[in-house]
């Protein structure tokens, strides 16, 4: 735990983070749930295990800063600051959803909190975020543009495209890559012949720089200069999370191609036990209020199912609108 | 009214929308001092600067795709894929992201994107910078396509599609850019999805566009002399399609051939013919026909590709053989 | 031999322009060395020689424009002869010839290839029909339907006999009109009701011949202009008629004479209209209105009437006029009165009208129901007629006062008339035609002698022995003769009974204009206004749809 960071946090601060990280948990856990019941069609792609990528990169982000998301993305848009209840519903396909029920899981935005959209083609929203970084510096707002990828994304042509391009404008756009070690079944090693991602970087003569993505400190205190750096226009930035994703790709996903030691090594490395700890030692928090927060992030979860299962489907003729901005 | 090259019409188009509004810029290759593969955005660079004439890599999917994200955000970009044939690379972000963005979050989002691309054969470029992909882009729903024929159409219809908030496909004949014609003076746009009849008639409807408007009007010239009145109408606009003028043409002649130069199996004029059998079949005197490229690569050997695409000939023949005579 | 040509250099390029020449007439060549440069609106080029040999002739000098694979000049061994310029066109490569048309969209020169031309030409597979119905494209089925026609009965021109829309429609006009007596076929009236649109859109020729083929008698030279209709059980039309652009005439019957002239916009909603010859209706005239559906609606007029623009002929009651009525722009002719509730102390009135011969109903004048007018009275514009008028009399006001009683004045009135007025203004009037003449009068005869031989004469008695000696003599004349007969050369204009005789022509119609320009209407009519004049011979001319 990057101890400098988390004591440059106060109290409530700090609590705030565990808070998000426990909101993104407990969120995908419910989902995996209602999956298996049936109340959400079609499959999800759980982010447990991967949260401190998500919280630590936004911690670094002001709130107009913008974000680009994955096929994986509950964790991204939660912490962006996304409302739990809204993405439930749109997971129900309610016409309260984020997408009026036609995105689902793997098409979720939230414009008025800068989140750009999820996609649900690997390395799609790669080159949308460097536009958004374009966009950003041709109109001079002084945004940022962090734009979420996996591993298995970076073997796309549009990621090298993207940093090429952000390489030689000098985009404002921090690029954040979660190296679960595995797109999908396939293992990064398998497909890489290099080990760490943060050294593709160099092709494209930016920085690139590695960190503990189960550490959301220290995936804050690495995106933030970043973040700088971009703001200050001096150019993108690539940030390799070292992170892992406890469950399968997605729900039916039975994870044969993962060793038993491995899932409980990083097991160890829960993110969220590990704030939890520092906390208590940094006395930011008591155990009796660490609880809270836990049953706190519980109950808005509860909250955004129930608002969910009340919420009516869409209308029939929600099917053929808003194709075009004219009818 | 001036007399304007096709490509005087792009270039004054895209000139007159980037004065009038600051957030509209161009990306795409070779756009800048080059001015353009086919000279669209001569003198754009030395105009704008570098800021607003954007010399991109060769990177035709991020080149779509930030356009989708700066447009996401509140610029209007304009991106050139220097041949249709290089639109395959930039696939994913058309059909999956630009396409679909307004509808998949809600309409929360808008893609106010221009994707423009010289298409088509016969200059002898071969099968990978020759083709006419934009029966394709039919096919996706929540894209707009143009084909415009006219230097007055190509400004007018581009300057509307760069006002448009939605993502719209421009599709520009490469044979065309030099072509010259009238086009108004002042401002003056050409709505999207609204075709025109190019040129009256009663015994049979031609319907195409693009470059094969003006061969479909050199076929009805000859056509008159042997007393055949036909009609041409030009569609302008693939996607929306304006269903309603092709078939009020069809109800009045009541045969129906649709021209084009991509490919014949799911042509443009598949789509068209479908819709005027399933909506004026009560009057179609004759069957439809459809010329059309043959199914196969554009050859090279210009005596091959001139046999592969369609002429004005073909076009002659077809409609004698639909009136018998 | 070889042609040196100017390459293409560029996708776009049409013409280049000779910088310079680095050779001479007269000099040798090798493969490679640089005969010429040349500037492009993109590009400045240098050419290479293809073949070794001697520059034999240069066509283009250095500053010359030249368009894309032109010839330049020619190389060769030094005593070859050059070609002569008119094979030049042929002497570049044809297949190059190919590329350039292609890429300059020369479409119908270009040479076609035998080659494939991929499948548009393939013949569309017929498909044997299992179900046992002719074969008829749908169009053919529609209109077959509509018309209530058996296809059956019809024989298909189409391609493997399949019966077409044009075999439905000939089908149709090949029923033989078995009676021309006017009454038109029920299957067809009902297709006019059904089809208005379309009908009205055809030609005139196609109109005439429908109409005809489905019972109407319609004479020679007769046009229905564009969209114009006519839905009515019995149709006669007499020749050399017309029915004005849009026009729409709905009743059971219409008989109209020869020479008619409608208007633009007619439009006719009564049970019988009964016109007599060389009707002159002016546009927007309505025949209609209120009650005109009742057997009452009926309207009959003589020969030579004309109805102004606007006019509204109300029919609810019988509406008869006589011969040569005017009734002018916007007037009225009511045949029924009813607004105001006979329970608030008003009448209603439902009368016919009836006008006499030689009428004139001023503009914007208004007649009430029953009103009856004599024969030769005028109504002044503006006027409201609501009693009756006798004959001779000028009435105007609001309501109508007789302001006069015209008398006719004597013979010996007409003749000082004709002597002293008519016969000088006809002699202004041809002048301003052009015409050169002279103008004597001896005693009541006046004499208009033209240069070129002819004379127009006014003699108040007929005496065909003392016509002036000339090869052409158009002659006025109160003849009171029954049966006058003209001699060769000789017209004559019987002023008493209004009738013209012998020869016309294009003199003999001035006069005739002039006098009709004076309310004098020779009998018999030989013009429909509009057109103008033109003997029994002539048709009218076609109107080009």
């Amino acid at each position: 735990m990057s101890a400098a960071t988390a004591s440059s946090l106060s109290p409530a601060e700090a609590r705030r983070v565990l808070y998000q990280l426990s909101l993104a948990r407990a969120f995908e856990e419910r989902v995996l749930k209602l999956v298996s019941d049936g109340s959400i069609r079609g499959t999800t792609h759980p982010y447990v295990g991967q949260e401190a990528v998500a919280v630590g990169t936004c911690l670094a982000l002001r709130p107009d800063d913008l974000v680009i998301s994955t096929h994986r993305g509950h964790g991204h848009l939660l912490a962006k600051g996304g409302d739990p209840k809204r993405l439930m519903a749109e997971l129900f396909g309610k016409a309260a959803g984020y997408g009026g029920g036609k995105g689902g899981t793997q098409h979720l935005a939230d414009f008025s909190i800068g989140h750009l959209g999820s996609n649900g083609v690997t390395g799609g929203g790669i080159p949308i975020g460097t536009g958004a970084a374009l966009s950003v510096q041709m109109r001079g707002t002084g945004q940022v543009v962090a734009i979420f990828f996996g591993d298995g994304a970076t073997n796309q042509g549009t990621f090298h495209e993207s940093l090429n391009l952000a390489s030689v404008w000098r985009l404002p756009a921090v690029y954040v890559c979660e190296n679960n070690l595995y797109a999908m079944s396939t293992p990064f090693r398998d497909v890489c012949a290099i080990e760490h991602i943060a050294e593709r970087a160099a092709a494209y003569g930016i920085p690139g720089v590695q960190v503990d993505g189960m550490d959301v400190m220290a995936v804050a205190a690495v995106v933030s200069p970043a973040v700088e750096r971009a703001r200050s226009g001096r150019g993108p930035t690539l940030i390799e999370c070292k992170t892992y994703r406890f469950l399968g790709h997605s729900k039916s996903d039975q994870r044969v191609y993962r060793s038993k030691e491995e899932e409980a090594a990083w097991r160890e490395r829960d993110p969220i036990a590990r704030l939890r700890a520092t906390l208590l030692e940094q006395g930011l928090a008591t155990a009796a209020e660490l609880d809270a927060i836990a049953r706190e992030a519980l109950a808005a979860v509860d909250d955004a199912v129930s608002f969910a299962q009340r919420s009516p489907f869409p209308e029939p003729d929600a099917l053929t609108a808003g194709v075009f901005t004219d009818g | 009214m001036r007399e304007l090259t096709y490509w005087q019409g792009v270039q004054e188009a895209l000139r007159e929308e980037m004065v009038r509004d600051p957030r509209v810029f161009l990306m795409g290759e070779d756009i800048g001092v080059y001015g353009g593969a086919f000279g669209a955005t001569r003198g754009l660079f030395a105009e704008f600067g570098p800021e607003r004439v954007r010399c991109t890599p060769i990177s035709e999917a991020t080149i779509v795709g930030a356009g989708i994200g700066a447009a996401l955000t509140g610029m209007r970009p304009v991106v050139e894929i220097m041949f249709m044939d290089f639109i395959t690379l930039a696939m994913d972000q058309i059909a999956n992201h630009a396409a679909k963005f307004r509808y998949m979050y809600g309409e929360q989002a808008r893609v106010p994107l221009v994707i423009r691309t010289p298409a088509g054969g016969g200059r002898s470029y071969g099968a990978t910078h020759s083709q006419s992909l934009e029966a394709w882009f039919l096919h996706v729903p929540g894209l707009k396509v143009i084909a415009p024929a006219t230097p007055a159409d190509v400004k007018g219809l581009l300057k509307s599609a760069i006002r448009d908030d939605n993502p719209v496909l421009c599709v520009e004949h490469k044979r065309l850019y030099a072509t010259a014609g009238p086009v108004p003076d002042g401002e003056v746009t050409v709505p999207i999805g609204q075709a025109m009849i190019r040129r009256q008639g009663t015994d049979v409807t031609l319907v195409t566009y693009s470059y094969y408007v003006g061969v479909a009007l050199q076929a009805a010239e000859a056509l008159a002399r042997d007393g055949i009145n036909a009609e041409v109408v030009d569609l302008r606009t693939l996607a929306p399609l304006d269903t309603e003028t092709v078939l009020d043409s069809v109800r009045k002649t009541g045969r129906l051939i649709c021209i084009e130069e991509g490919t014949r199996t799911g042509g443009v004029g598949a789509e068209v013919a479908a819709r005027a059998v399933e909506e004026a079949y009560e009057y179609l005197d004759a069957p439809i026909r459809r010329i059309a490229a043959p199914d196969i690569p554009i050859p090279f050997s210009p005596v091959l590709e001139e046999a592969a695409l369609p002429k004005l000939d073909d076009i002659v023949q077809t409609v004698l053989e639909l009136l018998q005579r | 031999m070889q042609p040196i040509i100017l390459p293409v250099l560029g996708a776009n390029m049409t013409h280049g322009t000779v910088r310079a020449w680095f050779k001479h007439e007269g000099d040798p060549v090798a493969v490679g060395d640089t005969l010429f440069e040349v500037e492009t609106d993109k590009v400045n080029a240098q050419v290479e020689a293809e073949v070794a040999g001697v520059v034999r002739q240069i066509v283009a000098p250095a500053g010359s424009q030249v368009p894309v694979l032109g010839i330049v000049g020619f190389v060769g061994a030094a005593d070859e002869p050059v070609p002569p310029p008119e094979t030049w066109d042929s002497l570049v490569p044809p297949a190059a010839r190919v590329g350039f048309d292609q890429v300059h969209g020369a479409a119908a020169g270009a040479p076609a290839t035998a080659s494939a031309r991929g499948e548009s030409h393939q013949a569309v597979e017929s498909g044997g029909s299992t179900i046992n119905r002719p074969a008829a494209s749908p169009a053919a089925r529609r209109l077959a339907r509509e018309r209530g026609v058996s296809l059956d009965q019809i024989r298909g021109t189409g391609p493997r006999g399949e019966i077409t829309r044009a075999d439905v429609e000939a089908a149709g006009m090949s029923a033989p009109a078995a009676r021309a007596d006017g009454q038109i076929d029920p299957g067809f009236l009902q297709m006019l009701r059904k089809d208005a649109v379309n009908f009205r859109a055809l030609s005139s020729d196609v109109k005439v011949h429908l109409y005809r083929l489905h019972g109407a008698q319609i004479g020679e030279g007769v046009c229905l202009e564009p969209g114009a209709i006519i839905i009515a059980r019995e149709i006669r039309i007499g020749a050399m008629s017309s029915i004005g652009a849009d026009t729409v005439i709905e009743c059971d019957r219409l008989r109209l004479g020869r020479l008619a002239a409608l208007g633009k916009r007619t439009r006719v909603h009564c049970r019988s209209v009964q016109i007599g010859d060389a009707l002159w209706s002016k546009d927007d005239v309505v025949i209609g209105g209120g009650g005109s559906d009742e057997s009452g609606a009926v309207l009959t007029a003589g020969d030579a009437c004309f109805f102004g623009e606007g006019a509204y002929l109300n029919t609810c009651h019988p509406l008869q006029l006589g011969d040569e009525v005017c009734i002018g722009s916007r007037a009225m002719l009511f045949t029924h009165s009813h607004w105001q509730s006979v329970l608030r102390g008003y009448s209603s009135l439902f009368a016919p009208i009836e006008i006499g011969d030689h009428v004139f109903i001023g503009n914007n004048a208004f007649v009430f129901p029953g009103v009856s007018i004599g024969s030769g009275s005028t109504v002044t514009v503006n006027s409201f007629v609501a009693v009756n008028v006798p004959p001779d009399t000028l009435v105007g006001g609001v309501p109508a006062q007789v302001i006069r009683h015209v008398a006719a004045p004597s013979r010996g009135e007409q003749i000082g008339i004709v002597r002293d007025r008519l016969m000088p203004d006809l002699a202004a009037a041809l002048r301003e035609r052009g015409r050169q003449l002279s103008h004597h009068a001896d005693g009541d005869t006046v004499t208009l002698e033209f240069a070129e031989g002819a004379a127009v004469q006014f003699v108040p008695a007929w005496d065909s022995t003392a016509l002036p000696k000339r090869r052409r003599v158009v002659v006025l004349t109160f003849a009171d003769a029954v049966a006058a007969i003209a001699p060769p050369g000789v017209t004559l204009f019987d002023l008493a009974a209004v009738r013209v005789f012998g020869t016309q022509d294009e003199l003999s119609d001035d006069v005739r204009e002039f006098c009709r320009r004076r309310g004098i209407r020779f009998r018999p009519f030989a013009w429909r206004y509009g057109v103008g004049h033109f003997d029994n011979e002539r048709f009218c001319p076609r109107t080009k749809v």
